[in-house]
């Protein structure tokens, strides 16, 4: 039987890119962009992502660990101003279970230098998603992670290849 | 040229309900029910209201005082746990102009014989329509309608 | 109800800081998976021994992070009671779309094709990029 409760929260992210608003809402715009860089992690190969980017459009995005649990990702388009702002609404699941509903606002400011863009998001957090299962998953998330910044610190030569053995097997 | 800009806003609205959570939640569920009490104040001009009540299900109407600014109301139902929880995004309109986007979350806890509604309004305002105030005045007179409905039918039972 | 548009610092406002920089996330990440020594967290970074304990005292400072010294060895581990779980996935959801804003930077710099704009990207330090160094072998 599962615990319900709903828990709204909003917070704000407002980052500062070397390039120009129309730019920098492009990528959020088209399937190919968003492939490169809009995942939660790198290193989960989408099974699907469809994106269909318009006033009504829809977005339905699935990815996930290998083996493990799907994560859903699927938006609604509200507002689309172009290269000023974007309201979408989405949900996640995990697997069958959705774990929050939310709203996001970006807008992108021309500044000297580039573009600030603001992400907004107000969320409703689902049912207390701290279960057994929860942590379990976040602590394969962890490990995934672990393994990227492994990888990641080979590819920059940073780690030799002991190093990084040893590490492994300490975890 | 617009003056494009942002406000966002959260609110919360607790009501308590004489009914079972059952019968509170069936007014939002049977068209027919949500119908009678998801209106503007009287003397408004009103559309047929539309609701299909389901998750990835729509709900539309449009209304407002004769000869003036039409508001429109579009939503998408997110989240339904029956008799528990609902969680909807909508917009809303004034004549072709979208003035907000919302979540709204509406929850149906028991007291007793009687529920506790437990409504809130997450909601981005755009381009300068920034009324939270009207808003949530607008949403308490709702809540209104929905106990006077539901002690009416409570009573001819 | 949590709302992070308020002008003073909540603990979780602190916490958000904390977690808005790729370093302290790496270090977070890493303590997630089990307690560490500072230079147990240090060796994968590639920045001066002074830099980590600078970050290790925002994580502190934050409660996200609890540290301990046994003789000469400092042990650092997450203190995940302190939030509770609804804040928890409040700050994995931030997190999350701060990593992908890092990456989001990093394509933008990437595809940069107006010479004024890759000119304005390699000087800009994306912040995952600061002071990388090619280590040889």
């Amino acid at each position: 039987m599962i615990k319900r409760s709903a828990l709204p929260a909003t917070f704000t992210i407002n980052r500062h890119y070397p390039a120009k608003p129309a730019r920098v809402f492009a990528a959020w715009a088209s399937v190919e962009a968003k492939a490169r860089w809009a995942y939660c992690d790198e290193a989960w190969k989408p099974q699907l992502h469809e994106l269909d980017f318009r006033v009504g459009g829809r977005e339905r995005a699935i990815t996930g660990p290998a083996g493990g649990a799907r994560h859903i990702f699927e938006a609604v388009y509200w507002d689309i101003v172009p290269g000023e702002r974007i309201v979408f609404s989405y949900d996640m699941h995990l697997d069958a279970r959705r774990i929050s509903v939310s709203l996001s606002t970006i807008e992108f400011f021309a500044e000297a230098g580039g573009t600030r863009m603001r992400f907004t998001e107000q969320g409703v957090f689902l049912d207390g998603y701290d279960d057994v299962a929860g942590r379990e998953e976040g602590t394969r998330i962890g490990l995934d992670n672990l393994e990227r910044v492994l990888r990641e610190g080979l590819d920059r030569g940073e780690l030799d290849q002991t190093e990084t053995d040893r590490r492994r097997a300490a975890s | 040229m617009t003056d494009r800009s942002t406000a966002h806003a959260t609110f919360t609205i607790e009501r308590r309900l004489t009914v079972s959570r059952e019968k509170a939640f069936r007014a939002y569920a049977d068209p027919r029910s949500k119908a009678r009490w998801f209106v503007g104040p009287e003397g408004w001009e009103r559309s047929d209201h539309k609701l299909d009540f389901r998750e990835g299900g729509r709900e539309s109407v449009s209304g407002g005082p004769p000869g003036g600014l039409i508001h429109y109301y579009n939503a998408l139902y997110q989240d339904i746990v029956p008799n528990e929880r609902i969680v909807l995004a909508y917009e809303m309109h004034m004549d072709s102009t979208r003035i907000s986007v919302s979540l709204g979350t509406t929850e149906f806890k028991s007291d007793g014989k009687a529920t506790r509604l437990v409504y809130t309004e997450q909601v981005v305002f755009l381009d300068g329509h920034d009324h939270v105030a009207a808003r949530e005045h607008g949403t308490r007179a709702l809540f209104d309608n929905l106990a006077a409905l539901l002690e009416h039918e409570a009573q001819a039972t | 109800m949590l709302n992070y548009q308020t002008s003073t610092a909540t603990p979780l406002d602190l916490a958000f800081q904390a977690l808005a920089d790729p370093t302290r996330r790496t270090m977070v990440e890493r303590l997630s998976l089990g307690p560490a020594s500072v230079s147990e967290l240090a060796q994968p970074l590639d920045m001066t021994l002074s830099a980590v304990v600078q970050h290790l005292a925002v994580l502190e400072a934050s409660g996200l992070v609890r540290s301990q010294k046994v003789g000469r060895v400092r042990t650092c581990r997450i203190e995940p009671q302190v939030l509770s779980a609804a804040e928890r996935w409040l700050s994995e959801r931030r997190a999350s779309w701060e990593r992908r804003f890092d990456r989001l930077g990093a394509f933008l710099a990437e595809t940069a094709e107006d010479p004024e704009d890759r000119a304005a990207a390699t000087t800009a330090s994306a912040p995952q990029a600061t002071k990388r160094r090619r280590k040889k072998k």
